[in-house]
């Protein structure tokens, strides 16, 4: 009997003018969004190639330079620009710690446009120096981007209800639905079978359009089939949930008007109220730690340290054995930096606290907040979708950690040389530190968004057993 | 094949149907007659168990219609006030469809066939609902009664609306359906109809089934008379 | 006769059980934003304060030093907040909130709340502004979707048009039937509002006349969706086809044009990124003058210069600190190169506005957003004006400082320390907002765009009724 219903459920839809005009508009958006996603990550790749090439150049420059000087082909420029000086390297030809985009990463905007996906670190500056926001217009950041992600959760809600809003209410202004319930079937089974023959067809455009857009766009979700099947399931729960949703107010029997509105309610309160509530909430009982006070207290822990400078070099020489002078009769050409260098451990790690003790604070705040996605399916769907796109908080904090840990390799390839009077030679620039990126290690979230979803349906389905329970034909048909 | 014990059906203290009984066998044309609001609708709705009885029973084919709701309406067909269909399908989509759904699977050409037996010309059949007028579509209910080879026919009010042709057209289908047996229950306003085409008429009131009588028992005039004395 | 159409609008309207549940409910979300917003606020305010007078007491305290080292220690300057910004909080949190002044460099502002919060940040806040903007609209929506459809659904549209009424008069009739309950949930918030804002302490200077502007804005956004909704329920024969064309319409206003006009700004007049413009400052320097190196042309040249002024052979026999006062000119060019560039960033955020200026006049909820930031003060040009300031008094800071040296120091003497009485003698920040009437002046394409969208509604309204089908 289901199968009979779907073919005839099929040819109703596929008659209606509205419907198609829909499904069409809907693929128009999601290439429109898929686009937007591709040119945000084409230009920030472009913006990496071209300094990772600026840099390759450098290399070669330098060296160049250095064979010519070493053969005494040219003139000794001053210290601070003779490319046979380390500190001279270390400072500026720094490498490009670069953060690739993941295969998907155009279907959300997330994080990406707050934060910078390059840094060159420098074997000068603090950690806490390092600035990893990005220039924009923060208008931009307060109206968002107009992505996949935005169209999945704002604007297939939308789609899916307007698909199934009337779907029982419909035939009963109509009258259809006296003829229908006079015939030997289970209500629940016939609506449940209209909507699900309804999801099938929407979900199916919906994947089609969306693998359609990644397509065009040379995305290659054939090659990386892992994430676009997440990708799919994901969508595909969501579409189910907001399906469900539609049934079960369909199950208490109102007019169409009214169950556009209390649908649109839904939507409104799961897609707008509640993470725009749990986010003010939230950051009013458990607010982000002041990085103003650390910052204050950094400073004064830095103040401290800088007062005992010069001890700080007796001290350094202590622990550090055999950076002390080989050869005391010659000037280290690096003195100015050998100092900098054993300062600069004393005060990180005096400091190392205040910002153990800061991060420790966000990352609790964080993760406390994070629980709070299980609230909204739309919460939930942005997650898995941000950890898909490799755009999540989560990424770029664990970029922002590879930065701090190349900063730090980078300074103590230079240090012991530095200490030891060496010079740069052109071959060195073949063993110079070099990054590349992996973001296997970002813990991913997409399982619990994904059980989340589930658990969402599960409650739905629920709900609609308990309103098909309590209703009785009476409050359907309104007899 | 179709019998009333004793039910009744209470709205919020009002008595919508106080408790009637009646029968109507195989062959039988029951029509009930009275005023908007005296409980005719009510009784052929549960008979449909689109509403629950507060007291008694309605049985077709001798099983309890709240007790066993789909094999019940296996047995028979409804034809609504106004027969509404879906406009987006033919005529013959819309009776296969329904057939569907109770399970009758024929080839094309019967279908066209019950179509034709029903009355309905054959230019129509594969038009689109949309383009149906209301006898158009009660052809297509009757089409469906045959299709279903029904053995019970529930009607509210079939001839409202009809010019005198396609009233008389249905009569005729309704004198051929109860000659092969199905049993049929019709609320009307129409005593002409009645007598003409019933077997049985009833006469209810606020709920009570006033008067029982066979159509051979009476002529137009005196049914007028006594639906008269009876509404006042 | 209008008003008695429509005081039988509003009796219909308020006997719906839809309209009381949203109205009550839209009540309760605007106390709930203003509740919480003031929470929120207060803690953080009350971390700046705290942040203000560390900054100032590391000055202040920083103890005996050179005041050009004392330059390279800097301190803060702080954002002020204004109670406005508790009813739209703007870019407030997508820009920093603190700048560091130092010698040589001028900062981009730091430490913004949406870099430390979770991605759910990025749905929005529960401020007030939230629910004005977005959902009230959709309230209004909700109760006017069928104002014309429902009476040619039942029919009554004939009764009426039977009795001579004027399709306008009735049209009339029906705004206000719409307007009345918008203004019944506006004025009780507008008063709240005020109560609320004028009794913040320690909350800056609160205007009751910039709080009246706002609501006025958003009276006249609301007068425009109305109209929007009237125009579609006339236009249509179902109320069901109304409502979601209005749905419709809602959504690209609200959500799909404003990502729109980013994706064409960004496209158009794209910003560079943070690396490449401290390339492009750094390029820049190396070629200037750059104050610590004396070794550099420019500032041999000036030595040049000063020591014909002066009348002498040496900088020794100058009678000030020659470096300190090298390194004030270098200061200045440093600061004249930074004022560029950023100039060059101003330059691209201008265009980029004018973007949003022109795409304005497709959805009427762009320039009520940018209205309601500017006077909120929470928009990015309020922003532009504070880190201005900042680096104005950065530039007199370290001015002070190494004027002090030119003047107390000999050439050569780095053991010369200055102590409390010069860093005391640097007044704290203070940070005066432009008035309202600059602020208005800023903003008058908003403004026209949306009296604009004001008179063009009623027209197009005028033209639709006028013409409309009774049946």
């Amino acid at each position: 009997m289901l199968n009979h219903a779907i073919k005839y459920e099929w040819l109703n839809l596929l008659r209606d003018r509205w419907v198609m005009i829909l499904l069409i508009l809907f693929l128009g958006i999601t290439v429109f969004a898929v686009r937007n996603g591709k040119e945000k990550v084409e230009d920030r790749m472009a913006t990496i190639t071209k300094e990772k090439e600026k840099m390759v150049k450098l290399d070669r420059k330098m060296a160049a330079d250095i064979d010519s000087l070493n053969k005494n082909l040219k003139p000794a420029p001053e210290a601070w620009k003779d490319p046979r000086a380390l500190d001279n390297i270390g400072w500026n030809a720094p490498r490009v710690v670069a953060m690739d985009a993941q295969p998907l990463a155009v279907i959300s905007t997330g994080q990406s446009d707050l934060f910078t996906h390059y840094a060159k670190p420098k074997i000068y500056g603090e950690a806490y120096t390092l600035g990893f926001s990005e220039l924009s217009n923060p208008v931009q950041l307060l109206f968002g981007s107009f992505d996949l992600a935005f169209v999945c959760i704002y604007l297939l809600p939308l789609l899916v209800l307007g698909f199934s809003y009337n779907v029982l209410s419909s035939e009963k202004e109509s009258g259809v639905l006296r003829l229908t319930l006079a015939q030997p079937i289970s209500l629940y089974q016939w609506l449940f079978g209209k909507l699900l023959l309804r999801f099938f067809i929407l979900t199916s455009i919906v994947v089609a359009s969306i693998l359609f857009s990644l397509t065009i766009f040379d995305i290659d979700w054939l090659g990386n089939r892992g994430a676009a099947t997440k990708l799919i399931l994901l969508v595909t729960v969501y579409i189910f949930f907001w399906f469900l949703i539609s049934f079960l107010i369909n199950l208490l029997g109102n007019s169409s008007g009214s169950n556009a509105v209390t649908l649109i309610a839904v939507w409104v309160v799961f897609v707008l109220l509640i993470p725009s509530i749990i986010s003010q909430t939230a950051n009013s009982f458990y607010p982000v730690p002041s990085r103003t006070i650390m910052i204050h207290e950094y400073r004064e822990a830095k103040a401290l340290a800088e007062k005992k400078a010069d001890e700080i070099l007796k001290t350094y020489y202590r622990e550090h054995p055999e950076y002390a002078p080989k050869d005391t009769t010659q000037q280290n050409q690096y003195s100015w930096w050998l100092g900098n260098f054993a300062a600069s451990d004393v005060i990180n790690q005096s400091v190392q606290p205040v910002l153990d003790d800061y991060n420790e604070a966000l990352n609790k705040q964080q993760s406390w907040v994070n629980r709070l996605r299980f609230l909204s399916p739309a919460i939930l769907l942005q997650d898995g979708l941000n950890d898909l796109a490799g755009t999540s908080p989560a990424h770029y904090t664990d970029f922002r950690d590879q930065v701090i840990a190349f900063a730090d390799t980078w300074r103590h390839y230079f240090i012991p040389r530095m200490f030891n009077n060496e010079k740069m030679q052109a071959e060195d620039f073949g063993s110079l530190p070099t990054h590349s990126y992996s973001s296997a290690q970002v813990p991913s979230h997409y399982p619990a968004d994904l059980m989340g979803l589930l658990f969402f349906l599960t409650l739905t389905v629920a709900g609609s057993v308990w309103v098909y329970r309590r209703n009785s034909f009476e409050n359907v048909l309104s007899v | 094949m179709l019998e009333a014990k004793q039910l009744s059906k209470t709205y919020q203290g009002k008595e919508a149907l106080k408790p009637t009984s009646f029968t109507v066998n195989k062959g039988d044309i029951f029509c009930l007659l009275g005023a908007n609001g005296a409980g005719k609708t009510t009784t052929i709705n549960l008979f449909l168990n689109f509403i629950q009885p507060s007291g008694g029973q309605a049985l077709i084919g001798g099983k309890d219609v709240v007790k066993e709701p789909i094999e019940t309406k296996k047995l028979l067909t409804y034809i609504p006030e106004n027969l509404m269909l879906y406009p987006n399908l033919t005529g013959l989509e819309n009776l296969e469809y329904f057939s569907g759904l109770a399970s009758k699977k024929y080839p094309k050409e019967e279908f066209l066939k019950f179509l034709t037996e029903a009355g309905l010309q054959a230019e129509a059949h594969d038009k689109r609902i949309s383009t149906y007028s209301k006898g158009m579509r009660q052809k297509v209910g009757i089409a469906l009664a045959l299709a279903k080879d029904a053995q019970v026919l529930l009607l509210d009010e079939p001839t409202s609306g009809l010019d005198p042709k396609a009233s008389n057209e249905f009569s005729e289908l309704l004198t051929k359906l109860s000659k092969k047996g199905v049993a049929t229950l019709m609320a009307t306003h129409d005593l002409f109809r009645a007598k003409e085409t019933g077997t049985h008429i009833g006469m209810m009131r606020e709920g009570s089934l006033v008067e029982q009588l066979t159509t051979d028992q009476i002529n137009h005039t005196d049914l007028e008379k006594l639906y008269l004395k009876h509404m006042n | 006769m209008i008003l008695k159409i429509a005081l039988k609008e509003l009796k219909e309207i308020v006997r719906e059980g839809r309209f009381r549940i949203t109205a009550i409910t839209l009540f309760a979300l605007l106390l709930a934003a203003l509740f919480v917003s003031k929470s929120y606020y207060t803690s953080v305010n009350a971390q700046h304060s705290e942040a203000k007078k560390n900054a100032r007491s590391e000055w202040v305290e920083q103890g005996q030093k050179n005041p050009h080292s004392a330059a390279h220690y800097g301190t803060y300057a702080f954002k002020p907040k204004y109670p406005l910004s508790l009813i739209d909080n703007g870019v407030d949190k997508y820009t920093g909130v603190s700048i560091y002044l130092e010698a040589h460099k001028r900062n981009e502002a730091q430490y913004a709340a949406a870099q430390d919060q979770t991605a759910l940040s990025r749905f929005g806040d529960l401020t007030p502004d939230f629910v004005l903007i977005f959902i009230v609209p959709l309230f209004i929506i909700l109760i006017g979707f069928n104002a014309f459809t429902r009476e040619r659904e039942s029919g009554t549209l004939r009764l009426l048009k039977s009795q001579g009424v004027s399709t306008w008069k009735l049209t009339m009739g029906k705004w206000l039937g719409l307007f009345l309950p918008v203004l019944l949930i506006a004025i009780p918030v507008y008063v709240l509002a005020a109560l609320f804002l004028a009794n913040i302490k320690d909350y800056g200077q609160f205007s009751l006349w910039a709080l009246t502007l706002l609501f006025g804005v958003y009276l006249i956004y609301y007068a425009v969706f109305i109209n929007i909704t009237l125009f579609v329920s006339s236009h249509f024969k179902k109320s069901n086809v109304a409502f979601v064309t209005l749905l419709g319409i809602w959504m690209v206003s609200c959500l799909a044009m404003p990502k729109i006009s980013t994706a064409i700004a960004d496209k158009l007049y794209p910003y560079p990124t943070q690396v490449e413009f401290e390339e492009q400052i750094a390029v820049d320097k190396k070629k200037g003058l750059d104050g610590h190196n004396p070794w550099n042309t420019e500032a041999k040249k000036l030595e040049e210069e000063t020591l014909k002024k002066y009348g002498v052979d040496s900088v020794q026999q100058l009678p000030f600190n020659w470096d300190g006062f090298l390194m004030q000119e270098g200061e200045k060019h440093t600061a004249d190169i930074y004022f560029k560039h950023y100039q060059l960033l101003k330059d691209t955020y201008v265009n980029q506005t004018n973007v949003y200026r022109s795409t304005a006049a497709l959805s009427p909820f762009l320039p009520t957003r940018f209205l309601s930031m500017a006077i909120c003060r929470t928009d990015y040009t309020s922003h532009w004006d504070f880190a201005n300031a900042a680096e104005n008094y950065r530039i007199e800071l370290v001015g002070k400082m190494n004027g002090d040296m030119a003047a107390n120091s000999k050439y050569g003497d780095w053991d010369y320390l200055a102590d409390d009485k010069l860093w005391s003698s640097v007044p704290d920040f203070q940070y005066e907002p432009a008035s309202y009437t600059t602020v208005i002046r800023q903003n008058t394409s908003n403004l026209i765009t949306l009296l604009a969208w004001l008179l063009l509604s009623f027209a197009a309204l005028y033209g639709a009724v006028t013409k409309m089908k009774t049946i």
